[in-house]
């Protein structure tokens, strides 16, 4: 067997970090194999491909250290986000960029980009095409393209669907099998479903990255499941395995992690108990509701097949209407709704392609675009001063990206912006800090910068600002997207946490199954209407 | 240059790119007071220093002073400056360059910094006598270069120190910064 990649005994760490990687990594990797290199977060899976295609310490020095390394004759690497992987406007140029490098004639280069594009599925006539005019999934396959053209024998790929959507993961795997069939691949993702069928070889990194599985994947598979739960892994049948986990756990549970014996796969722990202080007044109890919560009962109990609570407000109205309710991104009516309602209590998932109009839903209802029609919260109308909008008093935003609303320069500042209030001690604050830290599972750490987090960390901090903002309707645009599989579980499970505290909840998402195993209700837009509202039983 | 990486190259120059842009506009601010503070306006004329000293601050490597403000001057007279600018550029990146350079490149707090905008400042001060700026009396010329040194310091020392303070809380900066020969001990 002829190696393609390898290496021995090798040692990493960063800079400024504690922690040694691999900690004596020794992989082989033969010519033609397709491997797949799964972990944790945090395990250097990344890490070790950039290692071993050389981009470090070629292209960013990171201290490390090896008995023998073999890196591959030729390779090509594909990165995850679709957005920063390119350095020209348009697919023709971005493409002649690789083969200029690779000195190949002018007149040669048209075919061979053909070729590439034919090869990963692309339509030729792109050739021109500007590439933000790009899907995502396009972008990632004109990215294999490019990479193919330079004829490589290895080709790496981190993530390639990480930020992709269900469509464009398709379109990505699709290209990729096709394309890659007599090459060696060396592949890192979490959502595997997809591409566990077409796999060699699966090796499982442990947070340290050493080495803790390697063989065939029914094999590793089979021996170490309660990893690839435990490492948060999209496997083939994760979410059947957690609906059965769920339905299983005991109502009286204890609060907080639990630790004790072989509890299986729940994947992230349940929320603590919430503090009274972030409780908000319950509504009227509809029978069959759980306990008070401010009793000091831990909230994950009341998830899974309690009612939901009273549906409307005191006074019997839906929480949230819309009416004749438009909204503008510019002078464009991107959105119009004939009519809705919201209960409170309520987890509403918002659907529809891209461009159907859920972020702008989302914008509209925190009154951050302009909007005209009808919009009753709470009984009172949101009124439609066109410059002095703001945002409705109740309602929290999480953004997509959630770097996006970070305001403050550390953890604590991050917090105390919206847990801050005059008839509070320093001390209180600083322990109602902590725990709400605690409780989203986010480092102990007041005084750390909110960029040096982990992405799921970010995500959490920014569900945590909304929390501690007191909001009653807590608005999310795809909290889940691109989080490994336990991360997904433990938003998801605090979500529906604050639900049944009796919090709101209106969340834009791709996710199928979490549609199906925690919203209410499910909206369906489609180019700006609102094309079906769908309830939701849940099992 | 056997040291530097691709990505030194790439974020040396962004940084000049990015001073570039600012310069532009710094240039029309420059422009619009010139009635009104004829002379005190070279309390501002330290944003030019700037490059230089914070791309040097911001990742520690000989040579990124100079390319930035190269860099950075390259994008001004792109955007119709004229080559003149590029002479100005590369001056006083080598000026800055030249005074980290007497410090081993080991020394990286405001002091060095604002010196390194002040050896800038004297490099525009002998090219201002070569394109005929200086045309002043001395008294004159003490009082405007007077204002632009502490202008440099304060920019390129107090301003850029603080401003690349405020990226290592990201911590951003750990990836491009030399790596100690400890840091590869630790692996043993």
């Amino acid at each position: 067997m002829t190696v393609a990649v390898g290496v021995e005994q090798l040692r990493l760490k960063f800079p400024g970090e504690p922690d040694i990687l691999f900690q004596g990594l020794t992989l082989q990797i033969p010519k033609g194999q397709k491997a797949l290199i799964v972990g944790p977060s945090g395990s250097g899976k990344s890490t070790l491909l950039q290692v071993l295609s050389g981009l470090i310490p070629q292209a960013v020095e990171v201290p490390l250290k090896y008995g023998r390394i073999q890196r591959p004759a030729s390779w090509g690497f594909v990165f995850q986000d679709p957005d920063t992987q390119f350095c020209m406007s348009r697919v023709d140029e971005e493409l002649a960029f690789v083969l200029e490098n690779r000195q190949v004639p002018r007149r040669d280069m048209e075919p061979r980009m053909r070729e590439a594009l034919a090869l990963v599925g692309l339509s030729p006539d792109l050739l021109n095409a500007p590439i933000r005019t790009l899907s995502q999934g396009m972008k990632q396959r004109l990215a294999l393209a490019s990479v193919l053209l330079l004829e490589p024998e290895t080709v790496f790929l981190d993530e390639p669907s990480a930020l992709l959507d269900p469509e464009g993961t398709e379109q990505i795997w699709t290209s990729v099998k096709q394309a890659l069939k007599d090459r060696t691949v060396i592949l890192v993702e979490h959502k595997i479903d997809a591409i566990v069928d077409w796999i060699d070889r699966i090796i499982m990194l442990d947070e340290q990255g050493r080495l803790v599985a390697d063989g065939e994947p029914d094999a590793v598979f089979r021996q170490h499941k309660a990893s690839f739960e435990r490492y948060g892994i999209w496997y083939p049948g994760v979410w059947d395995d957690y609906a059965a986990s769920a339905r299983r756990r005991p109502v009286s549970g204890s609060p907080g992690p639990s630790r004790n014996g072989p509890e299986p796969s729940r994947a992230g722990r349940k929320p603590s108990v919430l503090p009274p202080a972030f409780l908000t007044h319950s509504p009227q109890a509809a029978p069959g509701r759980a306990p008070d919560s401010r009793d000091g009962t831990s909230l994950g109990e009341t998830a899974a097949g309690a009612a939901p609570p009273s549906r409307t407000g005191p006074d019997g109205r839906p929480l949230l209407e819309l009416e004749q309710f438009e909204a503008f991104r510019g002078n464009a009516c991107k959105l119009r709704i004939d009519r809705a309602a919201v209960a409170e209590g309520a987890w509403v998932a918002v659907t529809g392609e891209n461009g159907a109009g859920k972020s702008t839903l989302l914008l509209a209802l925190a009154q951050l675009v302009p909007t005209a029609g009808t919009y009753v919260l709470r009984g009172r109308t949101i009124p439609e001063i066109p410059n002095k909008r703001r945002v409705p008093e109740g309602i929290a935003l999480v953004f997509q990206n959630p770097e996006m609303q970070f305001v403050a320069d550390s953890l604590f500042d991050e917090l105390a912006v919206s847990l801050a209030s005059p008839d509070k001690s320093r001390e209180e604050l600083a322990d109602d800090v902590r725990r709400l830290l605690g409780m989203f599972h986010l480092p102990d750490d007041p005084g750390r910068h909110p960029y040096h987090l982990s992405w799921g960390q970010k995500r959490r901090l920014s569900v945590a600002t909304a929390l501690a903002s007191r909001a009653s309707v807590l608005l999310l645009d795809e909290p889940t997207f691109g989080q490994d599989a336990r991360n997904t579980f433990a938003i998801l499970e605090c979500l529906e946490a604050l639900r049944a505290d009796g919090k709101t909840v209106i969340m834009v998402t791709h996710d199928r199954r979490a549609v199906d195993h925690f919203a209410t209700e499910e909206w369906v837009l489609q180019q700006g209407r609102l094309k079906e509202v769908r309830q939701i039983r849940r099992t | 240059m056997k040291q530097w990486k691709f990505t030194d190259v790439l974020v040396t120059i962004m940084v000049g790119i990015v001073f570039g842009v600012i310069m532009k506009f710094w240039d029309d601010f420059y422009t619009f007071i010139k009635p009104i503070l004829p002379t005190l306006r070279q309390l501002f004329y330290g944003m030019w220093f700037m490059v230089g000293p914070f791309a040097f601050l911001l990742m520690r490597k000989p040579g990124t002073a100079l390319l930035a403000s190269v860099a950075g001057a390259g994008l001004s007279a792109f955007i119709g400056h004229g080559v003149q600018v590029l002479v100005y550029g590369f001056v006083q990146g080598l000026a800055a360059e030249l005074l980290f350079a007497a410090f081993r490149y080991k020394r990286h707090n405001i002091l060095v910094a604002g010196l390194a905008g002040v050896m800038s400042c004297l490099g525009s001060f002998l090219l201002d006598l070569y394109y005929g700026y200086a045309d002043l009396e001395a008294w004159a010329l003490a009082v405007k270069y007077g204002l632009r040194t502490i202008s440099a310091f304060v920019f390129t020392g107090v301003f850029a120190y603080y401003i690349v303070k405020a990226l290592e809380a990201t911590k951003v900066t750990s990836l491009i910064r030399p790596v100690s020969p400890e840091e590869y001990e630790k692996l043993d």
